[in-house]
């Protein structure tokens, strides 16, 4: 067995037994009230999910059994099997029985089981015969006698089909023991496979609530830090101090670790991507995985998904050619689709490159000029050119294929990736193929961010979002005739905000010959926020507002400074989102 | 958890506490703890009420003020007023009273329901009103009405 394999089919044992207990727990209600709809279907679902993982991992028994438990679930739902309690103790033995087959695996993953005996209740059931025993003890045997009954049966082999396929797995030996009423997993080779490491599942919120408790630490232990030498002055708790340092930076380290996932899960559904829409396409395409044990953080993992689907299937249906088309342009007729991930500095990239026709850059342009979105004499570059995909309602196809381009399209991605602080870039030579790269930061817990005052508030902004901080010179100003502030940076006038102004705190505005402006753009254009002082740069831990205040227009959430005082990190993009809602003939300025 | 506050609160115990000359009553389920007057940093555009933001030991939780919630006349001094943390609808805010005083025992028979009247703006907020044997009344405060998330949302 190869080392994917263990890792999936260790990874299905954990998942399972989720399933199961959440299952047991829907079993448990069925008995104490009527069943309703939504439990029923979320019953089916369970079930369907546990049916389909075991198949595909390979534990063929667990997908047996659960296949005739997905079609009892299904007659309780069609109505045509009441939920007698006979039909619940079925469900509670299958239950069961999985879990014994989930312990057994954990000690030996090729073990073989004895499901007759569940299978045997099931379609018993599945064929009608679901009357508990008390109503049914006139004209059939007690339960006691109806298992012995089965027993024998099973003894003599006189059992359904593919009962007798298990039989043949298991040795002779074993189907005496089944017939004494033995049900201990029958594990074929007992060899214990050597300590690895187990896996347990823990609540995010509780990896989160041990984060901000060693934020908290660290915090104290700073200001212990900034007294050592200077108030506390004793041997002993000097080097105590320099020795908790280095074991808080471990610890903080190793916790902020614990919301790291690699990227591998959703690297493998793409596999299934690519081969779902090759086919559809009747294009023959290889993904290439690389570096997927890149770790990220959680919410990063689960946010990339789409991204990722979105530039893949876009890969497929507009890069890569049909085979004939590659063969004619001397290509080998099988494209490729590579993904590969890795680390740079404090960020996560992922490159898909595919091996396709690449864009051209002409043809992009022209579509520029055509939508109004480029100016004929623009003189920018190819490379800038083929960035325009990412501007919004550009889209080169005209036809809206089923695979991709539902209406949205790149700028979507675009968005999505800018909301996290990342980047997405795209590089193309026609012929020989693309290749998109996203860069993410690599925990989205931490971000770089610039502390600034502001109507003597302080604020954290994310670094990510500050193009460049000025000092302005009054000269430099200009107001418009219908109200408002302008601003020219070097050339270029750029609407002036001010911040105090917008999240009022002050009502006056703040002195312009004093005045420090963060420059920054959204996606209709720079702009200027004013604000009286940059304080200093800080990697800030962010912190969730309550949903009380989440809502809060431009406030993504909040921070704890260095000296344990709250304070509120702000999106400008999302702060002054509306400030061009009037003039909206806006132009691509590409040249930033 | 909403059912529980609305009409189930038979031999429930209640934390009882002072605002000016009145004493209020909050589910004592619902308290997580009572803290001192906490730094806190202000909320930009928010309503009055929201005092802002404090860092608990690393969690950061919104500071409510009681007495502007209920349109009562603010405290000039309020270095002596207490918080207490509740969870309300699963979010976890600080409530700035008066001051605490005790934990009381309700017996339903001594409770009545509040006549709601035009003139009293506050009715919404309260569940009941609570006769303690010593013959004051207690006013049973519904706060998840009063930190009615979607009422803070709108506000901004």
């Amino acid at each position: 067995m190869d080392e994917f394999e263990l890792e999936i089919k260790q990874e299905f044992i954990s998942e399972a037994a989720d399933l199961l207990f959440q299952a047991e727990e829907v079993f448990l209600t069925l008995e104490n009230s009527t069943p309703d709809e939504e439990m029923l279907n979320l019953l089916f679902r369970v079930a369907h999910n546990l049916k389909g993982t075991s198949m595909a991992v390979g534990f063929e028994q667990i997908s047996e059994l659960t296949h005739h438990t997905e079609n009892l679930i299904l007659k309780i739902q069609q109505n045509e099997i009441p939920l007698t309690t006979k039909v619940i103790d079925v469900l509670f033995a299958f239950k069961d029985k999985v879990e014994e087959m989930l312990d057994g695996y954990k000690e030996n993953l090729e073990a073989t089981f004895d499901i007759s005996e569940v299978v045997h209740n099931l379609e018993v059931i599945l064929g009608g015969d679901y009357h508990d025993s008390m109503e049914a003890s006139e004209d059939s045997p007690s339960l006691e006698n109806e298992r012995e009954e089965k027993y024998e049966n099973e003894a003599k082999g006189d059992a359904q089909p593919d009962l007798n396929l298990d039989q043949n797995l298991l040795p002779l030996s074993n189907s005496e023991e089944e017939a004494s009423g033995s049900k201990k997993p029958q594990v074929k080779a007992p060899k214990k496979k050597e300590d690895t490491d187990e896996d347990i599942r823990v609540k995010l919120s509780r990896i989160n609530k041990v984060n901000d408790y060693i934020g908290e630490l660290v915090i104290l232990q700073t200001v212990l830090e900034q007294k050592r030498g200077v108030e506390i002055t004793d041997d002993l708790s000097i080097s105590s101090i320099s020795q908790m340092s280095k074991i808080f930076k471990e610890l903080q380290s190793m916790a902020m670790s614990l919301r790291m996932l690699p990227l591998k899960s959703t690297f493998q559904r793409m596999q299934r991507i690519v081969r779902d829409t090759s086919k559809a396409l009747n294009k023959d395409i290889k993904l290439e995985l690389r570096g997927e044990d890149t770790e990220v953080d959680k919410k990063v993992v689960e946010f990339i998904l789409d991204p990722l689907v979105h530039i893949v299937r876009n890969g497929i249906d507009h890069g890569v050619e049909a085979p004939h088309e590659r063969t004619e342009a001397g290509k080998p007729s099988q494209g490729v689709i590579e993904l590969f991930a890795f680390h740079e500095g404090s960020n996560l990239i992922i490159q898909i490159t595919d091996d396709g026709k690449g864009i051209d850059p002409n043809i992009i342009r022209r579509k520029g000029i055509e939508k109004g979105i480029l100016n004929e004499s623009s003189p920018i570059s190819d490379e800038e050119v083929i960035q325009l995909i990412f501007h919004p309602g550009f889209s080169t196809k005209e036809t809206v294929s089923e695979v991709s381009g539902r209406g949205v399209g790149m700028d979507v991605v675009k968005t999505n990736i800018e909301n996290l602080g990342g980047k997405v870039s795209l590089q193309s030579k026609v012929g020989t193929g693309s290749s998109f790269r996203i860069e993410l930061p690599l925990t989205l817990a931490i971000v770089d961010g610039l502390i600034i005052e502001s109507g003597d508030h302080k604020f954290a902004l994310p670094l990510s979002q500050v193009q460049e901080i000025v000092q302005i010179s009054k000269d430099n100003f200009a107001s418009a005739t219908g109200g408002g502030l302008y601003y020219k940076l070097r050339g270029n006038i750029i609407p002036v905000f001010s911040l105090a102004e917008k999240l009022d705190l002050k009502k006056d505005r703040p002195d312009l010959k004093e005045a420090t402006a963060i420059i920054t753009e959204n996606k209709d254009g720079k702009f200027a926020v004013l604000i009286e002082n940059v304080l200093y740069k800080q990697q800030v831990v962010i912190k969730e507002l309550g949903a009380d205040i989440k809502g809060f227009n431009g406030i993504t959430g909040a921070t704890i400074l260095g000296n344990g005082k709250p304070s509120f990190i702000i999106d400008l993009k999302e702060l002054y989102k509306d400030f061009f809602k009037l003039n909206n003939n806006t132009h691509f300025d590409i040249a930033c | 958890m909403e059912d529980r506050s609305e009409k189930d609160i038979t031999g429930a115990r209640f934390l009882e506490f002072n605002i000016g000359n009145e004493k209020y009553g909050v589910e004592l389920l619902t308290v997580i703890e009572v803290i001192s007057i906490p730094e806190t940093t202000p909320l930009p555009n928010s309503p009055k009420y929201i005092k802002g933001i404090m860092n608990l030991r690393g969690q950061i939780i919104t500071i409510v003020d009681l007495r502007t919630k209920l349109n009562i006349e603010p405290k000039e001094d309020q270095s002596q007023c207490a918080t207490i943390i509740v969870k309300v609808n699963n979010v976890q805010v600080g409530v700035i009273v008066d001051s605490i005083n005790k934990v009381v025992n309700v017996n339903p028979n001594d409770l009545s329901e509040i006549v709601t009247t035009t003139k009293n703006k506050n009715s919404k907020f309260i569940n009941s009103i609570w006769k303690s044997p010593e013959d004051y009344l207690v006013f049973l405060l519904n706060f998840e009405k009063l930190l009615d998330l979607e009422e803070v949302a709108t506000a901004a």
